[in-house]
């Protein structure tokens, strides 16, 4: 069984935690976050035909970058990069954290998710979305609220740490 | 000389150098080349460095066979090397260290705990508490020092989990766990601790870097040991003892020699660290709670059969004493004994007293009393009881002897008697009777009749017998009750100093008898 530590980041308020709550059932509390900065759960699934085991750590989300721990970041294989949908604000937040964590870890897989897609009359995101499509970043749209594009959004970052980005 | 003289001398000196030139590739031919070839070897330094790495290894083993010199000589530059290299990336000899630095810091460590061990003996020694004298019997009883001992005793723990974590990415590599520990999702509490050890460094130590080693809370504590590619943390319940870190510390060592590869390779499978179960296995251990019961159980046994011994000591000395007071009671009721002192105790018993010659026998009561007459010894002195029934004991003693006394004499083959001769027995008699009487006795008195040597024997034997019926009738007509009076022949007598017919062989005797 492989095991990989993946991260999700992104500004404050995204809907890393609710994302990663949709997806698997944890054993620690959430106030780990706001004491230690992040919360560890895991999830087995089947990836490129092999089971994998991700082991997620979710990173609190901070306003101001320079608080994410790179130490935390140390060792992933692969993360999220969490926006907002309805707040533009986050989608640049989110260049600024990929340029940074490219900075600490090198070029490892990673997928933009777009979230809060359920709220279609907030949102703003498609005009920065086109420019960031641009960057050639895979990008997902996905809704904690509705688990829309949730299961799909950790299949393919899996699919892209195994070394099959096309999947 | 003049200048042009110098010019002139001058032209004709490149002449003859020119000239010398040909005249010596003339004469050398081809050794001019090989002469230039070797100076260009000499004067290059890229060729001369080339063929010195060709011979330089064996020309360092030769001088160093030749003395010391070169390494005094390259001490300084290796030196300056070494801190170079150690300034530009600590890691790397940090790295290399790892696996030997451990075992010489804990030998360190451990005779130098051997001293404060000494010291703590001495400490010790003077304290004195239920606890201590417990531990100091058993010291005493294992032969361990009084310290050790104190540790021990002091020291509870057991390993319940062990966590093989991949250093750089949190990843779990191996997992064991005691039986009946509380587990939850190994993969997250390791994730979990790598945060946590993130956190201590980010938050408290960002300038040296420093590794969180242990977390306690409760009862429990986890012990981390950190190497270059793994950590190692034990979740231990309990007070471990300080060698369970150098325990952990040598098991990450082994680890890190045996799997060093697959560390540095690792991306996601812990497979390979399979390898590494029975090392993980081996750090469960603990200081389990029923070696620590065993000595009290040990001791309350102990001490319960010594009260059990002391309540039985106690009841049989309790019985000797009433047994030894019984007997003295009976000896103080005793006419003619009097008891001056006694004592008896474990070793025995004395007494010493006076004890009338009439009175009863002391021993005589000794059975049946429960106490062994060995183990009594007793010192009598004898008196006079002024108790009336000695008094009368004594004068029928007196009576009787008189009695005794007494005799009969006969003429020569006669059994005649003087009714007179026989007043004053008769009267010894009477006087006897009624002593024993007064005594509280039944006495009888035996009358032999004896004959002198002459005559025929069997005259002699009916003589003897008429002699004695007839002292018997006489007496029995002056007055003395027949019934005491017994008869019989007597033979010959042997008394007397004269011959076969010396008078005084004729005569009856008396002897006094109880009653049957």
């Amino acid at each position: 069984m492989i095991h990989k530590k993946i991260c999700m980041v992104g500004a404050c308020g995204v809907g890393k935690t609710s994302l990663v709550r949709r997806f698997v059932e944890t054993i620690f509390d959430s106030r780990y976050q706001t004491t230690i900065g992040v919360k560890i759960d895991k999830k087995s699934i089947q990836a490129n035909g092999q089971d994998v085991t991700l082991v997620i750590w979710d990173l609190a989300g901070e306003d101001d970058l320079a608080q994410v721990r790179a130490s935390h970041l140390r060792g992933a294989s692969g993360y999220l990069l969490v926006a907002d949908g309805s707040r533009k604000s986050t989608l640049a937040a989110a260049l600024d954290l990929e340029r940074r964590i490219r900075g600490v870890l090198g070029p490892i897989p990673f997928i933009l998710l777009v979230n809060k897609s359920d709220l279609t009359d907030e949102w703003e995101a498609d005009e920065a979305l086109a420019g960031i499509v641009r960057l050639g970043w895979p990008n997902l749209r996905t809704s904690a609220k509705t688990g829309n594009g949730v299961e799909a959004a950790f299949q393919q970052l899996a699919c892209r740490m195994l070394g099959n980005p096309g999947d | 000389m003049s200048p042009a003289r110098w010019s002139r001398a001058d032209n004709g000196d490149t002449l003859q150098d020119e000239q010398l030139s040909r005249l010596r590739a003339l004469v050398m031919g081809p050794a001019l080349d090989e002469l230039n070839a070797l100076r260009n070897r000499l004067d290059d330094p890229t060729v001369r460095a080339g063929e010195t790495s060709q011979v330089i290894a064996e020309a360092i083993a030769l001088r160093s066979r030749r003395g010391g010199e070169l390494r005094q000589a390259l001490q300084s530059s290796i030196e300056e090397a070494l801190r170079i290299s150690v300034q530009r990336d600590p890691h790397m000899l940090a790295n290399l260290l790892f696996p030997v630095i451990g075992p010489a810091i804990r030998k360190a460590v451990a005779s130098s705990l051997t001293g404060m061990l000494d010291a703590l003996n001495k400490t010790l020694e003077q304290s004195v508490s239920v606890r201590a004298v417990q531990w100091r019997l058993e010291s005493w009883r294992t032969g361990k020092s009084f310290g050790e001992i104190v540790l021990l005793r002091s020291l509870l723990y057991r390993v319940e989990q062990v966590f093989l974590i991949h250093k750089e990415t949190g990843l779990l590599l191996g997992h064991e766990v005691a039986q009946s520990a509380v587990v939850r999702d190994a993969d997250l509490v390791s994730g979990m601790l790598a945060a946590i050890q993130d956190f201590v460094r980010d938050s408290f130590a960002p300038a040296e870097a420093k590794d969180l080693e242990s977390i306690q809370m409760g009862e429990f504590q986890v012990w981390v040991q950190h190497g270059p590619g793994a950590l190692l943390a034990c979740v231990v319940r309990g007070v471990p003892p300080h060698e369970l870190g150098s325990m952990i510390q040598d098991r990450l060592e082994r680890i890190h020699e045996q799997m060093g590869a697959a560390l540095e390779d690792f991306r996601g499978d812990a497979t390979p660290f399979d390898a590494a179960r029975p090392i993980l296995r081996s750090c469960l251990t603990g200081q389990l709670e029923h070696a620590r019961r065993r000595t009290p159980w040990v001791l309350s046994a102990a001490a319960i059969l010594l009260v059990l011994a002391a309540v039985t000591l106690g009841y049989i000395d309790f019985l000797g004493q009433r047994r030894w007071s019984a007997y003295l009671e009976r000896l103080s009721a005793e006419p003619g004994i009097a008891v001056t002192s006694a004592q008896c105790g474990i070793r025995g018993c004395t007494i010493t007293g006076l004890r009338d010659p009439l009175a009863a026998d002391p021993n005589r009561f000794l059975e049946g009393s429960g106490i062994a007459p060995e183990k009594v010894s007793a010192r009598w002195e004898p008196y006079i009881s002024p108790a009336p029934q000695f008094a009368a004991a004594r004068r029928l003693d007196a009576h009787k002897e008189a009695v005794e006394l007494q005799g009969v004499f006969f003429k020569t083959a006669s059994a005649q008697v003087a009714p007179e001769a026989l007043w004053p027995v008769a009267n010894e008699l009477h006087l006897l009777l009624e002593a024993a009487s007064a005594a509280g006795r039944q006495v009888n008195v035996e009358l032999s009749g004896w004959t002198d040597a002459s005559g025929l024997e069997a005259v002699n034997a009916k003589l003897g017998q008429e002699r004695a019926d007839r002292v018997a009738s006489e007496l029995a007509a002056l007055g003395i009750p027949a019934g005491r009076l017994v008869s019989r022949a007597g033979g010959v007598s042997k008394s007397g100093t004269g011959g076969p017919k010396d008078w005084s062989r004729r005569r009856v005797t008396f002897r006094v008898v109880p009653a049957p």
